[in-house]
Protein backbone atom coordinates (compact mmCIF):
# COMPACT_ATOMS: atom_id res chain seq x y z
CA UNK A 1 0.00 0.00 0.00
CA UNK A 2 1.46 3.21 -0.90
CA UNK A 3 1.48 6.78 0.97
CA UNK A 4 -1.27 7.71 -1.13
CA UNK A 5 -3.86 5.01 -0.32
CA UNK A 6 -2.54 5.22 3.47
CA UNK A 7 -3.72 9.10 3.42
CA UNK A 8 -6.65 8.16 1.32
CA UNK A 9 -8.20 5.23 3.86
CA UNK A 10 -6.89 7.47 7.17
CA UNK A 11 -8.60 10.36 5.94
CA UNK A 12 -11.85 8.67 4.86
CA UNK A 13 -11.98 7.05 8.14
CA UNK A 14 -11.47 10.10 9.62
CA UNK A 15 -14.54 11.47 7.58
CA UNK A 16 -16.59 8.54 8.54
CA UNK A 17 -16.01 8.84 12.47
CA UNK A 18 -16.01 12.87 12.61
CA UNK A 19 -19.29 12.50 10.60
CA UNK A 20 -21.19 10.09 12.78
CA UNK A 21 -19.80 12.40 15.61
CA UNK A 22 -21.44 15.30 14.11
CA UNK A 23 -24.92 13.37 13.86
CA UNK A 24 -25.00 11.41 17.22
CA UNK A 25 -22.07 11.20 19.61
CA UNK A 26 -21.75 14.57 21.30
CA UNK A 27 -24.93 16.59 23.41
CA UNK A 28 -22.14 19.55 23.43
CA UNK A 29 -22.75 21.39 20.50
CA UNK A 30 -19.26 22.63 20.26
CA UNK A 31 -17.85 19.12 19.86
CA UNK A 32 -20.28 18.65 17.31
CA UNK A 33 -18.96 21.70 15.17
CA UNK A 34 -15.33 20.71 16.05
CA UNK A 35 -16.26 17.23 14.23
CA UNK A 36 -17.93 19.48 11.35
CA UNK A 37 -14.59 20.84 11.15
CA UNK A 38 -12.37 17.79 11.03
CA UNK A 39 -14.82 16.44 7.98
CA UNK A 40 -14.41 19.28 6.05
CA UNK A 41 -10.86 19.31 6.40
CA UNK A 42 -10.37 15.50 6.13
CA UNK A 43 -12.42 16.38 3.06
CA UNK A 44 -10.15 18.77 2.19
CA UNK A 45 -6.85 16.55 2.13
CA UNK A 46 -9.20 14.08 -0.15
CA UNK A 47 -9.34 16.68 -2.81
CA UNK A 48 -5.30 17.16 -2.51
CA UNK A 49 -4.79 13.91 -3.29
CA UNK A 50 -7.65 13.77 -6.13
CA UNK A 51 -5.03 16.61 -7.98
CA UNK A 52 -7.51 19.46 -7.14
CA UNK A 53 -5.64 21.75 -4.97
CA UNK A 54 -7.55 24.70 -5.23
CA UNK A 55 -10.43 22.86 -4.87
CA UNK A 56 -8.80 21.72 -1.06
CA UNK A 57 -7.55 24.92 -0.09
CA UNK A 58 -11.00 26.70 -1.14
CA UNK A 59 -12.94 23.71 0.80
CA UNK A 60 -10.83 24.16 4.19
CA UNK A 61 -10.92 28.11 3.73
CA UNK A 62 -14.63 28.51 3.25
CA UNK A 63 -16.11 25.31 5.54
CA UNK A 64 -13.40 25.30 8.16
CA UNK A 65 -12.07 29.41 7.68
CA UNK A 66 -15.66 30.78 7.98
CA UNK A 67 -18.53 28.53 8.10
CA UNK A 68 -17.28 26.93 10.92
CA UNK A 69 -16.29 30.01 12.87
CA UNK A 70 -20.24 31.06 11.68
CA UNK A 71 -21.14 27.95 13.87
CA UNK A 72 -19.21 28.35 16.60
CA UNK A 73 -20.30 32.11 17.40
CA UNK A 74 -23.75 30.59 16.86
CA UNK A 75 -23.49 27.57 19.65
CA UNK A 76 -21.69 30.75 21.81
CA UNK A 77 -24.88 32.82 21.87
CA UNK A 78 -27.72 29.47 21.69
CA UNK A 79 -25.89 27.76 24.27
CA UNK A 80 -23.64 24.47 23.94
CA UNK A 81 -26.32 21.77 25.49
CA UNK A 82 -27.66 19.84 22.31
CA UNK A 83 -30.50 18.54 24.79
CA UNK A 84 -32.12 22.19 25.34
CA UNK A 85 -31.58 23.41 21.75
CA UNK A 86 -35.32 21.55 20.14
CA UNK A 87 -36.55 23.90 17.41
CA UNK A 88 -40.02 23.03 15.59
CA UNK A 89 -39.96 21.08 12.86
CA UNK A 90 -36.58 18.97 14.39
CA UNK A 91 -38.06 15.53 13.73
CA UNK A 92 -39.11 16.73 10.13
CA UNK A 93 -35.20 17.74 9.40
CA UNK A 94 -33.98 14.69 10.69
CA UNK A 95 -36.55 12.47 7.98
CA UNK A 96 -35.23 14.92 5.23
CA UNK A 97 -31.93 14.39 5.94
CA UNK A 98 -32.28 10.44 6.12
CA UNK A 99 -33.90 10.93 2.61
CA UNK A 100 -31.10 13.15 1.25
CA UNK A 101 -28.42 10.89 3.00
CA UNK A 102 -29.98 7.47 1.01
CA UNK A 103 -30.22 9.39 -2.05
CA UNK A 104 -26.85 10.96 -2.70
CA UNK A 105 -25.85 6.76 -1.69
CA UNK A 106 -27.74 5.85 -4.49
CA UNK A 107 -26.46 8.25 -6.74
CA UNK A 108 -22.94 7.63 -5.70
CA UNK A 109 -23.40 3.44 -6.02
CA UNK A 110 -24.93 4.63 -9.53
CA UNK A 111 -22.12 6.72 -10.73
CA UNK A 112 -19.14 4.33 -9.87
CA UNK A 113 -20.87 1.38 -11.20
CA UNK A 114 -21.17 3.47 -14.92
CA UNK A 115 -17.88 5.01 -15.14
CA UNK A 116 -15.59 2.90 -12.77
CA UNK A 117 -13.16 2.66 -15.39
CA UNK A 118 -14.02 4.44 -18.30
CA UNK A 119 -12.93 8.07 -16.72
CA UNK A 120 -10.56 10.27 -18.96
CA UNK A 121 -7.36 11.39 -17.04
CA UNK A 122 -7.66 15.45 -16.04
CA UNK A 123 -5.85 17.75 -18.65
CA UNK A 124 -2.84 19.35 -16.82
CA UNK A 125 -3.72 22.45 -15.26
CA UNK A 126 -7.09 21.60 -14.37
CA UNK A 127 -8.84 22.75 -11.24
CA UNK A 128 -6.00 25.80 -10.97
CA UNK A 129 -7.54 29.01 -9.87
CA UNK A 130 -7.65 30.05 -13.43
CA UNK A 131 -9.29 27.26 -14.90
CA UNK A 132 -12.08 27.09 -11.70
CA UNK A 133 -12.37 31.21 -12.87
CA UNK A 134 -13.35 30.47 -15.86
CA UNK A 135 -15.86 27.31 -15.34
CA UNK A 136 -17.57 29.29 -12.42
CA UNK A 137 -18.50 32.58 -14.78
CA UNK A 138 -18.95 30.61 -17.87
CA UNK A 139 -20.83 27.29 -17.67
CA UNK A 140 -22.10 27.42 -13.89
CA UNK A 141 -22.42 31.15 -14.09
CA UNK A 142 -26.53 30.71 -13.47
CA UNK A 143 -25.09 28.59 -10.17
CA UNK A 144 -22.93 31.40 -9.07
CA UNK A 145 -25.56 34.05 -9.39
CA UNK A 146 -28.07 32.44 -7.46
CA UNK A 147 -25.89 31.55 -4.75
CA UNK A 148 -25.18 35.43 -4.58
CA UNK A 149 -28.75 35.99 -5.10
CA UNK A 150 -29.14 33.58 -1.87
CA UNK A 151 -25.98 35.38 0.34
CA UNK A 152 -27.84 38.82 -0.45
CA UNK A 153 -31.08 37.65 0.65
CA UNK A 154 -29.46 36.33 3.97
CA UNK A 155 -27.31 39.80 4.30
CA UNK A 156 -30.83 41.61 3.87
CA UNK A 157 -32.65 39.27 6.64
CA UNK A 158 -30.04 39.86 8.81
CA UNK A 159 -29.46 43.88 8.81
CA UNK A 160 -33.85 43.67 8.80
CA UNK A 161 -33.47 41.89 12.20
CA UNK A 162 -31.11 43.92 13.66
CA UNK A 163 -33.12 46.75 12.30
CA UNK A 164 -36.01 45.36 14.71
CA UNK A 165 -33.94 44.57 17.98
CA UNK A 166 -32.72 47.97 17.53
CA UNK A 167 -36.55 49.33 17.86
CA UNK A 168 -36.09 51.21 15.19
CA UNK B 1 9.30 12.68 -1.06
CA UNK B 2 12.81 13.60 -1.86
CA UNK B 3 15.63 13.37 0.92
CA UNK B 4 15.96 17.06 -0.43
CA UNK B 5 13.13 18.21 0.64
CA UNK B 6 12.52 16.49 4.01
CA UNK B 7 16.05 18.03 5.16
CA UNK B 8 15.24 21.32 4.34
CA UNK B 9 11.61 20.90 6.33
CA UNK B 10 14.06 19.40 9.29
CA UNK B 11 16.59 22.68 8.39
CA UNK B 12 13.87 24.92 8.41
CA UNK B 13 11.92 23.99 11.45
CA UNK B 14 15.37 23.32 13.56
CA UNK B 15 16.22 26.99 12.16
CA UNK B 16 12.76 28.11 12.88
CA UNK B 17 12.35 27.15 16.16
CA UNK B 18 16.07 27.28 17.54
CA UNK B 19 17.47 30.39 15.89
CA UNK B 20 14.31 32.35 15.26
CA UNK B 21 12.23 31.95 17.98
CA UNK B 22 15.17 33.00 20.57
CA UNK B 23 16.04 35.73 18.90
CA UNK B 24 12.55 36.84 18.52
CA UNK B 25 11.77 36.31 22.33
CA UNK B 26 15.34 38.45 23.16
CA UNK B 27 14.46 41.30 20.86
CA UNK B 28 10.87 41.30 22.50
CA UNK B 29 12.70 42.28 25.64
CA UNK B 30 14.67 44.33 24.70
CA UNK B 31 12.22 46.56 22.38
CA UNK B 32 10.17 46.75 25.57
CA UNK B 33 13.12 47.80 27.72
CA UNK B 34 13.85 50.34 24.98
CA UNK B 35 10.07 52.16 25.35
CA UNK B 36 10.66 51.67 29.05
CA UNK B 37 13.74 53.17 29.46
CA UNK B 38 15.09 50.08 31.02
CA UNK B 39 18.33 48.16 30.11
CA UNK B 40 16.43 44.70 29.47
CA UNK B 41 17.58 41.13 29.73
CA UNK B 42 21.70 41.10 30.52
CA UNK B 43 22.29 38.67 33.57
CA UNK B 44 22.42 35.57 32.16
CA UNK B 45 26.12 34.59 31.26
CA UNK B 46 27.86 31.49 29.99
CA UNK B 47 31.60 31.60 31.18
CA UNK B 48 31.29 35.24 32.30
CA UNK B 49 30.35 36.58 28.56
CA UNK B 50 26.42 37.63 28.87
CA UNK B 51 26.36 38.89 25.14
CA UNK B 52 23.56 41.41 25.64
CA UNK B 53 22.07 39.04 27.49
CA UNK B 54 21.14 37.00 24.64
CA UNK B 55 21.28 33.85 26.39
CA UNK B 56 17.71 34.79 28.15
CA UNK B 57 15.29 33.03 26.02
CA UNK B 58 17.34 29.52 27.03
CA UNK B 59 16.86 30.86 30.52
CA UNK B 60 13.25 31.34 29.57
CA UNK B 61 12.97 28.09 28.13
CA UNK B 62 14.31 26.15 31.26
CA UNK B 63 12.11 27.75 33.92
CA UNK B 64 9.19 26.99 31.97
CA UNK B 65 9.65 23.36 31.57
CA UNK B 66 10.46 23.40 35.46
CA UNK B 67 7.17 24.74 36.35
CA UNK B 68 4.79 22.02 37.04
CA UNK B 69 2.08 21.39 34.34
CA UNK B 70 -1.05 20.79 36.27
CA UNK B 71 -3.33 18.09 34.23
CA UNK B 72 -6.57 19.96 32.87
CA UNK B 73 -9.67 19.34 34.44
CA UNK B 74 -12.68 19.06 33.17
CA UNK B 75 -15.26 17.25 30.64
CA UNK B 76 -13.37 17.92 27.93
CA UNK B 77 -9.24 18.18 28.66
CA UNK B 78 -7.99 16.10 26.21
CA UNK B 79 -9.44 18.96 23.81
CA UNK B 80 -8.07 21.15 25.81
CA UNK B 81 -4.69 19.67 25.95
CA UNK B 82 -4.40 19.76 21.97
CA UNK B 83 -5.31 23.40 22.05
CA UNK B 84 -1.28 24.41 22.00
CA UNK B 85 -0.23 21.81 18.88
CA UNK B 86 -3.58 23.79 17.05
CA UNK B 87 -2.23 26.65 17.40
CA UNK B 88 1.39 25.34 16.45
CA UNK B 89 1.62 23.45 13.84
CA UNK B 90 -0.50 25.15 11.50
CA UNK B 91 1.56 28.31 11.51
CA UNK B 92 4.91 26.23 11.96
CA UNK B 93 3.81 24.78 8.20
CA UNK B 94 3.03 28.24 6.91
CA UNK B 95 7.39 28.77 6.79
CA UNK B 96 7.25 25.74 4.45
CA UNK B 97 5.81 27.97 1.71
CA UNK B 98 8.16 30.84 2.01
CA UNK B 99 11.21 31.29 -0.38
CA UNK B 100 14.44 32.89 1.19
CA UNK B 101 16.11 32.74 -1.80
CA UNK B 102 16.02 32.24 -5.49
CA UNK B 103 16.85 29.11 -7.72
CA UNK B 104 19.74 28.93 -9.09
CA UNK B 105 21.66 26.59 -11.35
CA UNK B 106 24.64 24.90 -10.24
CA UNK B 107 25.75 22.76 -13.67
CA UNK B 108 22.91 19.78 -13.73
CA UNK B 109 21.85 20.49 -10.42
CA UNK B 110 18.92 22.95 -9.32
CA UNK B 111 19.01 24.77 -5.99
CA UNK B 112 16.00 26.16 -4.57
CA UNK B 113 15.55 27.90 -1.52
CA UNK B 114 12.00 27.11 -0.64
CA UNK B 115 10.51 23.93 1.28
CA UNK B 116 7.12 23.49 -0.27
CA UNK B 117 6.64 24.95 -3.85
CA UNK B 118 2.37 24.75 -4.22
CA UNK B 119 0.46 26.84 -7.00
CA UNK B 120 -1.64 28.08 -4.09
CA UNK B 121 1.34 28.72 -1.37
CA UNK B 122 -0.28 32.36 -0.63
CA UNK B 123 -3.87 30.99 -0.11
CA UNK B 124 -2.24 28.34 1.86
CA UNK B 125 -0.58 30.36 3.85
CA UNK B 126 -3.85 32.26 4.55
CA UNK B 127 -5.70 28.89 5.32
CA UNK B 128 -3.31 27.64 7.89
CA UNK B 129 -3.00 30.82 9.95
CA UNK B 130 -7.17 30.77 10.38
CA UNK B 131 -7.02 27.20 11.08
CA UNK B 132 -4.64 28.34 14.11
CA UNK B 133 -6.86 30.64 15.37
CA UNK B 134 -8.98 27.91 16.05
CA UNK B 135 -6.61 27.08 19.25
CA UNK B 136 -7.64 29.92 20.99
CA UNK B 137 -11.03 29.14 20.57
CA UNK B 138 -11.00 25.86 21.36
CA UNK B 139 -8.96 26.83 24.56
CA UNK B 140 -11.37 28.76 25.93
CA UNK B 141 -14.46 27.27 25.05
CA UNK B 142 -13.84 24.28 26.00
CA UNK B 143 -12.74 25.88 29.59
CA UNK B 144 -15.23 26.13 32.49
CA UNK B 145 -13.47 29.67 33.47
CA UNK B 146 -15.87 32.86 32.89
CA UNK B 147 -12.57 35.15 31.93
CA UNK B 148 -11.32 32.38 29.66
CA UNK B 149 -14.75 31.62 27.75
CA UNK B 150 -14.64 36.02 27.65
CA UNK B 151 -11.34 35.69 26.35
CA UNK B 152 -12.48 32.92 23.56
CA UNK B 153 -15.41 35.05 22.62
CA UNK B 154 -13.25 37.73 22.05
CA UNK B 155 -10.82 35.47 19.89
CA UNK B 156 -14.08 34.77 17.55
CA UNK B 157 -14.85 38.14 17.18
CA UNK B 158 -10.97 38.91 15.82
CA UNK B 159 -11.93 35.74 13.98
CA UNK B 160 -14.65 37.00 11.73
CA UNK B 161 -12.71 40.63 10.70
CA UNK B 162 -9.26 39.78 10.33
CA UNK B 163 -9.36 36.37 7.29
CA UNK B 164 -11.42 38.92 5.64
CA UNK B 165 -9.55 41.85 5.16
CA UNK B 166 -6.93 39.30 4.64
CA UNK B 167 -8.41 37.52 2.01
CA UNK B 168 -9.33 40.57 0.07
CA UNK B 169 -5.83 42.30 0.50
CA UNK B 170 -4.88 38.98 -1.57
CA UNK B 171 -7.17 39.52 -3.80
CA UNK B 172 -5.89 42.89 -5.16
CA UNK B 173 -2.39 41.04 -4.90
CA UNK B 174 -3.24 38.34 -7.07
CA UNK B 175 -4.57 40.29 -9.76
CA UNK B 176 -1.24 42.05 -9.89
CA UNK B 177 1.07 39.11 -9.89
CA UNK B 178 -1.70 36.63 -11.91
CA UNK B 179 -0.07 34.07 -9.51
CA UNK B 180 -0.74 32.32 -5.93
CA UNK B 181 2.69 30.92 -5.44
CA UNK B 182 5.02 32.85 -3.68
CA UNK B 183 8.55 32.01 -4.93
CA UNK B 184 6.58 33.60 -8.49
CA UNK B 185 5.68 36.07 -6.63
CA UNK B 186 9.35 36.83 -4.95
CA UNK B 187 10.56 36.54 -8.79
CA UNK B 188 7.72 38.96 -10.17
CA UNK B 189 9.26 41.54 -7.67
CA UNK B 190 12.73 41.38 -9.20
CA UNK B 191 12.26 43.86 -11.38
CA UNK B 192 11.99 47.70 -11.67
CA UNK B 193 8.87 49.64 -13.28
CA UNK B 194 9.12 53.29 -14.40
CA UNK B 195 7.67 56.09 -11.66
CA UNK B 196 5.95 58.37 -14.90
CA UNK B 197 5.17 54.93 -17.05
CA UNK B 198 1.58 55.68 -16.23
CA UNK B 199 1.48 59.07 -18.33
CA UNK B 200 2.03 57.41 -21.54
CA UNK B 201 -0.42 54.47 -20.45
CA UNK B 202 -2.98 57.65 -19.82
CA UNK B 203 -2.17 59.61 -23.00
CA UNK B 204 -1.44 56.59 -25.31
CA UNK B 205 1.66 58.25 -26.63
CA UNK B 206 5.60 57.26 -25.46
CA UNK B 207 7.57 60.16 -23.63
CA UNK B 208 10.33 61.63 -25.73
CA UNK B 209 11.73 64.58 -26.48
CA UNK B 210 12.13 66.66 -23.10
CA UNK B 211 10.30 64.38 -21.39
CA UNK B 212 12.17 60.94 -22.27
CA UNK B 213 14.32 61.88 -19.25
CA UNK B 214 10.99 60.73 -16.99
CA UNK B 215 12.08 57.41 -18.32
CA UNK B 216 14.92 56.92 -16.12
CA UNK B 217 13.67 57.53 -12.97
CA UNK B 218 12.52 53.86 -11.84
CA UNK B 219 11.53 51.86 -8.87
CA UNK B 220 12.16 48.25 -7.60
CA UNK B 221 8.34 46.38 -8.54
CA UNK B 222 7.90 45.63 -5.17
CA UNK B 223 4.55 44.71 -4.27
CA UNK B 224 4.30 47.91 -1.75
CA UNK B 225 5.06 50.10 -4.23
CA UNK B 226 2.51 48.65 -6.47
CA UNK B 227 -0.19 48.32 -4.06
CA UNK B 228 0.65 50.11 -1.13
CA UNK B 229 -2.61 50.27 0.19
CA UNK B 230 -3.10 46.24 -0.40
CA UNK B 231 0.46 46.15 1.65
CA UNK B 232 -0.93 48.07 4.64
CA UNK B 233 -4.55 46.09 4.69
CA UNK B 234 -2.46 42.91 4.85
CA UNK B 235 -0.36 44.14 7.20
CA UNK B 236 -2.91 45.49 9.76
CA UNK B 237 -4.93 42.34 9.19
CA UNK B 238 -2.13 39.99 9.74
CA UNK B 239 -1.43 41.56 12.88
CA UNK B 240 -5.06 41.59 14.53
CA UNK B 241 -4.63 37.84 13.18
CA UNK B 242 -1.73 36.87 15.29
CA UNK B 243 -3.42 38.26 18.23
CA UNK B 244 -0.45 39.91 19.32
CA UNK B 245 -0.78 43.67 20.93
CA UNK B 246 -2.27 45.91 20.56
CA UNK B 247 -4.50 43.57 19.09
CA UNK B 248 -4.10 41.30 22.13
CA UNK B 249 -7.87 42.20 23.55
CA UNK B 250 -8.08 38.18 23.88
CA UNK B 251 -5.81 37.96 25.99
CA UNK B 252 -5.32 41.12 27.64
CA UNK B 253 -3.83 40.87 31.02
CA UNK B 254 -5.35 43.29 33.17
CA UNK B 255 -8.89 42.80 31.95
CA UNK B 256 -8.87 38.66 31.55
CA UNK B 257 -5.62 37.49 33.15
CA UNK B 258 -4.54 35.99 30.08
CA UNK B 259 -8.17 34.74 28.86
CA UNK B 260 -7.57 32.13 27.55
CA UNK B 261 -4.46 30.87 28.31
CA UNK B 262 -5.31 31.34 31.99
CA UNK B 263 -5.40 27.62 32.83
CA UNK B 264 -2.01 26.71 30.99
CA UNK B 265 1.34 26.11 32.60
CA UNK B 266 4.35 24.87 31.70
CA UNK B 267 5.17 23.34 28.70
CA UNK B 268 1.40 23.87 27.39
CA UNK B 269 1.73 27.37 27.72
CA UNK B 270 5.41 27.36 26.35
CA UNK B 271 3.83 25.30 23.11
CA UNK B 272 1.14 28.80 23.06
CA UNK B 273 4.29 30.91 23.44
CA UNK B 274 6.01 29.29 20.55
CA UNK B 275 2.83 29.38 18.37
CA UNK B 276 2.88 33.24 19.03
CA UNK B 277 6.29 33.87 17.77
CA UNK B 278 6.39 31.67 15.01
CA UNK B 279 3.17 33.23 14.18
CA UNK B 280 5.01 36.36 13.93
CA UNK B 281 8.04 34.86 11.85
CA UNK B 282 5.36 33.79 9.61
CA UNK B 283 3.85 37.17 9.04
CA UNK B 284 7.52 38.74 8.35
CA UNK B 285 8.16 36.23 6.12
CA UNK B 286 4.60 36.78 4.26
CA UNK B 287 5.42 40.57 4.02
CA UNK B 288 8.52 40.45 2.76
CA UNK B 289 7.92 37.79 0.09
CA UNK B 290 4.93 39.05 -1.05
CA UNK B 291 5.49 42.61 -0.86
CA UNK B 292 8.82 43.93 0.24
CA UNK B 293 10.64 41.96 -3.14
CA UNK B 294 11.19 39.06 -1.36
CA UNK B 295 15.05 38.19 -1.67
CA UNK B 296 15.39 40.75 -4.45
CA UNK B 297 18.05 42.73 -4.43
CA UNK B 298 16.26 46.64 -5.52
CA UNK B 299 17.85 47.61 -9.33
CA UNK B 300 19.88 44.34 -9.74
CA UNK B 301 18.06 41.40 -10.94
CA UNK B 302 19.53 37.98 -10.41
CA UNK B 303 20.46 37.74 -14.25
CA UNK B 304 22.25 41.14 -13.99
CA UNK B 305 23.98 40.37 -11.10
CA UNK B 306 25.11 36.55 -11.96
CA UNK B 307 26.20 37.64 -15.49
CA UNK B 308 27.60 40.71 -13.74
CA UNK B 309 29.64 38.59 -10.72
CA UNK B 310 30.37 35.76 -14.12
CA UNK B 311 32.20 38.35 -16.20
CA UNK B 312 33.91 40.39 -13.51
CA UNK B 313 35.81 36.58 -11.97
CA UNK B 314 35.77 35.36 -15.65
CA UNK B 315 39.47 35.74 -16.56
CA UNK B 316 40.38 34.16 -13.04
CA UNK B 317 41.34 30.24 -14.09
CA UNK B 318 38.64 27.69 -11.97
CA UNK B 319 36.10 30.35 -11.34
CA UNK B 320 32.78 30.02 -13.48
CA UNK B 321 29.42 30.50 -13.43
CA UNK B 322 29.04 28.42 -10.26
CA UNK B 323 30.90 30.59 -8.43
CA UNK B 324 28.57 33.52 -9.49
CA UNK B 325 25.74 31.45 -8.44
CA UNK B 326 27.10 31.39 -5.25
CA UNK B 327 27.93 34.96 -4.51
CA UNK B 328 24.34 35.49 -5.84
CA UNK B 329 23.31 33.10 -3.08
CA UNK B 330 24.77 34.82 -0.24
CA UNK B 331 23.81 38.40 -1.93
CA UNK B 332 20.12 37.13 -1.55
CA UNK B 333 20.06 35.44 1.83
CA UNK B 334 21.71 38.68 3.17
CA UNK B 335 19.09 40.61 1.45
CA UNK B 336 16.04 38.66 2.44
CA UNK B 337 17.60 38.94 6.10
CA UNK B 338 17.98 42.58 6.25
CA UNK B 339 14.49 43.11 5.26
CA UNK B 340 12.72 40.33 7.54
CA UNK B 341 14.92 41.55 10.43
CA UNK B 342 13.42 45.04 9.76
CA UNK B 343 9.96 44.07 9.27
CA UNK B 344 10.26 41.79 12.59
CA UNK B 345 11.21 44.81 14.47
CA UNK B 346 8.51 46.70 13.47
CA UNK B 347 6.21 43.88 14.62
CA UNK B 348 7.61 43.93 17.79
CA UNK B 349 7.96 47.69 18.12
CA UNK B 350 4.14 47.88 17.91
CA UNK B 351 3.92 45.64 20.61
CA UNK B 352 5.49 48.19 22.51
CA UNK B 353 4.67 51.25 20.61
CA UNK B 354 0.92 50.96 20.86
CA UNK B 355 -2.03 51.54 23.62
CA UNK B 356 -4.28 48.08 23.51
CA UNK B 357 -7.41 48.29 20.67
CA UNK B 358 -10.62 47.30 22.42
CA UNK B 359 -12.20 43.96 20.66
CA UNK B 360 -15.58 46.68 19.42
CA UNK B 361 -12.69 49.20 18.22
CA UNK B 362 -11.06 46.12 16.51
CA UNK B 363 -14.10 45.46 14.97
CA UNK B 364 -15.27 49.18 13.85
CA UNK B 365 -11.37 49.22 12.52
CA UNK B 366 -11.58 45.87 10.10
CA UNK B 367 -15.57 46.52 9.24
CA UNK B 368 -16.14 50.29 8.87
CA UNK B 369 -12.39 50.87 7.49
CA UNK B 370 -10.43 47.84 6.42
CA UNK B 371 -12.92 46.03 4.12
CA UNK B 372 -14.41 48.95 2.34
CA UNK B 373 -10.97 50.07 1.72
CA UNK B 374 -9.63 46.27 0.64
CA UNK B 375 -12.99 46.28 -1.62
CA UNK B 376 -12.05 49.57 -3.35
CA UNK B 377 -8.30 47.90 -3.70
CA UNK B 378 -9.75 44.89 -5.52
CA UNK B 379 -11.93 47.35 -8.24
CA UNK B 380 -9.07 50.49 -8.53
CA UNK B 381 -6.13 47.30 -9.31
CA UNK B 382 -8.87 45.40 -11.12
CA UNK B 383 -9.53 48.41 -13.54
CA UNK B 384 -5.92 49.58 -14.03
CA UNK B 385 -4.64 45.92 -14.44
CA UNK B 386 -7.05 45.51 -17.63
CA UNK B 387 -6.13 48.78 -18.67
CA UNK B 388 -2.75 47.97 -18.90
CA UNK B 389 -3.25 43.95 -19.64
CA UNK B 390 -6.32 44.67 -22.13
CA UNK B 391 -7.77 41.73 -20.85
CA UNK B 392 -8.29 39.83 -17.53
CA UNK B 393 -6.32 36.86 -16.29
CA UNK B 394 -3.64 34.78 -17.71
Amino acid sequence: MDVTAIVFYTMGALIVIAGLGVSFASRDSLVTCLNFLVVMLSTGVIFLLLDAPMIAVLQILVWSGVTGLAMVFAVMLVGRDNRTFRPAGIRLTKIAGGLLVVIVLAEWLRFTADTRSSLPPVPPGYGDSGGLGVALYTDYLLVVELVSLLLLATLVSALVLVDRKAGR
Amino acid sequence: MPVGTIAGALLAIVGVVGVLVPLVAWAERKQAALVQGRLGPRRTELAGISALGLLQPLADLLKILGKGDPPLKGPMARLRGMAPLVALIPVLSVIAVIPVASTYRFGDATLRFVVADPAWGLLYALVASILALYAGVIAGLTSSDPLARLGALRSLSHLFCAPVVLGLAAVSVFLVYQTLALPEMAQAQDATFRVFGFLEFLFGVPLTGGLAVLTWFTLPAWGALLQPLGFLLFAAAAVVGTGRAPFDAPTAGPELAGGHLREYAGVRLGLFQLADHVAVLGVAGLLVTVFLGGWSIPWLPQAHLVDFVARGVGSFQGFGSGFANGVCVSLHLICFAGKFGIVLWVLIALRGGLSRFRSDQVIALCWGILVPLAFLNIFMTAWVVLGVTGQGGN
